[in-house]
């Protein structure tokens, strides 16, 4: 774990001199564009987040193994931070670039919603009161529908818009395509270190979670149960 | 199967007020709207649709919660899983016996809806009943396996809202979409893409009618 995170640090020093020092001016946004750098591989990572949580659902539903559901249990958590940052950093781009905070652009929108489904799945966990194990179980169920659902819900935010009577006004524009050499490095090497801070934080939320279970099981003795009422 | 969505109904008929209150919850939100906004009779064919689903959604959810709250008591749900009757089609009598609900709450409210809004309901009522009914029989089917996820967790009143309604989203913009559609008439400018959003709702209701029928078999196999 320590090298994990050690490495993690490291990828970052060099991510953020990359992106102050090395990646060059964009000649229109300016600085503001550099926001970019951090914004994008946020996305990426909540995405994969978002990937890991359907894998291990499905594999917890099929084998029934307290890892697969620790490792859910994570990467949700996990994925709700970088999905909050994701909306946090594309407002500031957002507000310098375009002139606005928010704007319900068809990618920006499923991303909230996005945000509000982990939000959900979180919520299901910490609240439910029942047996450990039929927790579990109904978070993974869960976690598979919502991660089938969020495809579905974002074509279906893509129609309302692009089949909305008002023209959009302001359109996320493909900032991808004209990227020079050197902003394509430094966004290689920033997403290089989110990949590693996701792993990072995921692993360690899982080692409390196999903390968290050990204590409910000590929890459950026999004999134990005077202590919690 | 028909029993248990007969056993469903009949309990319902016995509780009368319970089948009104969810109708009374959305012509509250309807005419909360309708004071908070403030429309001209011009643009309330263009925000009435959006404002008849969010109240029906919203209403659609307290209904929802209901639908496993008679089997918890007494562990009923324990009896019924013990009974020989296929998982599947338990689930699914139970997703009926919402999708009833909401459908008969629709039923009352729709005509008043129109008329308070001041919009035609008569010439578009056949494609409207197919809206609702697709929409019905999606969110009924995504509602009912939330509800049976939220079961024990407290406060489950709040979160069956907060899980349902982000996941039926698409459900949302389509019924909405299609009834402002229907309104404009077949001159209106999106009238090429109302079978767009039917058969998104089609394919939504096909994806989670399975999904949800795998989950819950999943969820009570214990």
């Amino acid at each position: 774990m320590i090298p994990l995170v050690i490495a993690t640090a490291a990828a970052f020093l060099v991510a953020l001199g990359a992106i102050a020092l090395y990646a060059p001016l964009e000649a229109v946004q300016g600085v503001a564009q550099k926001i970019f750098y951090i914004h994008v591989p946020l996305a990426w990572c909540a995405f994969v987040a978002v990937g890991v949580l359907l894998v291990s659902s499905l594999r917890f539903l099929r084998r029934s193994e307290p890892r697969h559901d620790r490792l859910a249990r994570a990467a949700a958590e996990v994925g709700i931070v970088f999905a909050t940052l994701v909306l946090v950093t594309g407002s500031l781009w957002g507000k310098a670039v375009w002139g606005t905070w928010w704007t319900w652009d068809g990618r920006l929108t499923s991303t909230l919603v996005l945000w509000f489904l982990l939000a959900g799945y979180v919520l299901l966990r910490s609240l439910s009161e029942g047996p450990p194990a039929r927790t579990a179980r109904a978070a993974a169920v869960l976690g598979v529908i919502a991660a089938v659902d969020i495809p579905i819900i974002h074509l279906s935010v893509q129609w309302w818009r692009t089949l909305h009577p008002d023209p959009v006004v302001l359109r996320a524009g493909d900032i991808g395509g004209g990227l020079t050499p050197r902003m394509l490095t430094t966004l290689s090497i920033s997403l290089a270190a989110f990949s590693l801070l996701l792993v990072t934080l995921i692993a360690l939320r899982r080692r409390i979670a196999e903390a968290e279970d050990e204590v409910e099981a000590l929890w459950h003795l026999p004999g134990r149960g005077d202590l919690a009422a | 199967m028909l029993a248990l969505i007969a056993k469903d109904l009949l309990l319902e008929w016995r509780h009368k007020e319970q089948l009104a209150a969810p109708a009374v919850f959305a012509l509250l939100a309807a005419t909360l709207f309708v004071f908070a906004v403030d429309p001209t009779p011009a643009e309330l064919t263009r925000l009435g649709p959006g404002a008849l689903w969010v109240s029906f959604l919203f209403a659609g959810t307290l209904g929802l919660g209901k639908v496993f709250a008679p089997e918890e008591r007494d562990d009923a749900l324990t009896a019924l899983l013990l009974a020989p009757v296929d998982r599947t089609a338990l689930f699914l009598a139970k997703a009926a016996s919402a999708a009833l609900f909401m459908g008969f709450m629709e039923a009352l409210m729709t005509p008043v809806f129109f008329a308070l809004f001041d919009l035609p309901l008569l010439p578009i009522l056949g494609r409207f009943v197919l809206v609702a009914g697709l929409a019905t029989a999606g969110f009924s089917l995504l509602g009912t396996l939330l509800g049976f996820l939220t079961s024990r967790a407290s406060a489950r009143e709040l979160l069956l809202p907060i899980l349902a309604l982000p996941l039926t989203l698409p459900l949302l913009i389509a019924a909405a979409k299609a009834t402002r559609i229907l309104l404009e008439g077949p001159a209106g400018p999106r009238f090429a893409d109302l079978h767009l959003w039917l058969t998104l709702m089609l394919a939504f209701d096909v994806v989670f009618g399975v999904l949800c029928c795998w989950g819950f078999e999943r969820v009570v196999e214990e």
